[in-house]
């Protein structure tokens, strides 16, 4: 039998775990929570505030203020101590009279082709625009349609319905259920 | 089991598309509600995912600067010398900017003119010439002197008509010479 086989995978140390340990005084505790939730939580902001560098910065006073007052809340429920955080951070900011696009999707924020551009060029200029466009190919019909119209003709989703003849929130899941395979693809893709 | 209408409220929120009352209504859930937090987490990721950014991430740059923040220092002297996510130190850029407006504040010195006088001739007025102070008035009228009276035995001699000072001694409690002019009587 070989030996090496014995060995089980590290188990994944728990928030209240490493909050512990950041307490005593590990301070790789603290970045091992921080790559835990940096993805989440920035994108909570992202959607919040529609602005990368925005975002940005909240997420940094969003684990600053919920890590210095960590000592309140439970060691179970850090995750959403930590989403509340964020949340509070991005309403201050959006009071505070921040610039935050009106009426623009993540899409648009992210760099996809205004409306009018031609779509095909557009994508093809970066090669992951280019890698998603060909898994966009392999969804069915009906989700590609509607991934198509939203994001790169920039229809809102109501003329999205319109224009497929279906009711919205058919659209809405077909959008949903669409982007959810095309990134299930994505990772097998790169794993 | 998945919410739908959470689901899609947090795909219109994303993509701007709920209105502004309903906008503000999403909002307030996701204050109270996770699911609804989770659910526009979900969306902005799926969104992001269809533009070929599937692991829509924030600058690393920003890890490090939020763990530097959070890192412990006990006392003044650790906080004075602590690594911070900037180059250099506090005090090195206080002394640069200090230096900084020196050279400046130098070099504005050095390029202004010289302070001028306004009252003082330009040296090209060559038709002015120098000429002596008039004499200045004495403020002591001159006195009238008796010449009869005048006559005294001291060293100075026979002197008429002359303001002349002389030494006296003064019959009072004052033991210092004083000068006195000489008068009448």
């Amino acid at each position: 039998m070989n030996p090496m086989r014995c060995y089980a995978a590290a188990p994944v140390e728990t928030d209240a775990v490493l909050l512990d340990r950041y307490r005593a005084g590990d301070e790789s505790a603290l970045g091992m929570l921080y790559e835990r939730y940096e993805g989440p939580v920035f994108r909570l902001l992202f959607g919040m505030l529609k602005d990368r560098h925005l975002a940005e910065d909240a997420l940094q006073e969003t684990f600053v203020q919920a890590v210095r007052k960590a000592d309140a809340v439970h060691c179970e429920s850090f995750r959403g101590w930590l989403f509340t955080v964020a949340h509070q951070q991005a309403v201050l900011l959006k009071r505070k009279g921040k610039r935050v696009p009106v009426g623009m999707g993540i899409p648009g924020l992210l760099g996809f082709p205004d409306r009018g551009d031609a779509p095909d060029a557009e994508v093809i200029r970066g090669s992951e625009a280019a890698i998603a466009l060909a898994l966009l190919a392999e969804l069915p019909d009906a989700q590609q349609a509607v991934i198509r119209l939203r994001i790169f003709d920039d229809l809102r989703f109501k003329d999205v319905a319109e224009r497929l003849g279906c009711p919205i929130n058919t659209a809405l899941a077909r959008m949903h259920d669409g982007l959810a395979k095309l990134r299930l693809k994505w990772e097998q893709r790169h794993a | 089991m998945r919410n739908d209408a959470l689901s899609f409220a947090a795909l219109k929120y994303a993509a701007g598309e709920l209105s502004p009352v309903d906008a503000a209504g999403f909002e307030l859930k996701l204050a109270d509600d996770p699911a609804a937090r989770d659910a526009l987490e979900e969306a902005v990721r799926l969104s992001a995912a269809a533009v070929g950014q599937p692991s829509l991430m924030p600058d690393p740059l920003y890890r490090d600067a939020t763990i530097e923040s959070l890192r412990p220092t006990s006392t003044w002297l650790g906080r004075v010398f602590a690594r911070r996510p900037y180059r250099g130190h506090p005090l090195t850029w206080t002394g640069a900017g200090a230096g900084a407006m020196a050279l400046f504040a130098s070099l504005v010195w050095l390029a202004s003119p010289a302070p001028q006088c306004l009252d003082c001739p330009k040296s090209s007025d060559s038709n002015i010439v120098a000429t002596a102070p008039a004499p200045f008035p004495s403020p002591i009228p001159p006195i009238i002197t008796d010449t009869n009276s005048a006559t005294s035995s001291t060293a100075g001699g026979n002197v008429k008509g002359t303001n002349v000072m002389r030494e006296v001694t003064i019959p009072t409690h004052s033991t210092s010479p004083s000068l006195k002019p000489i008068g009448k009587g």
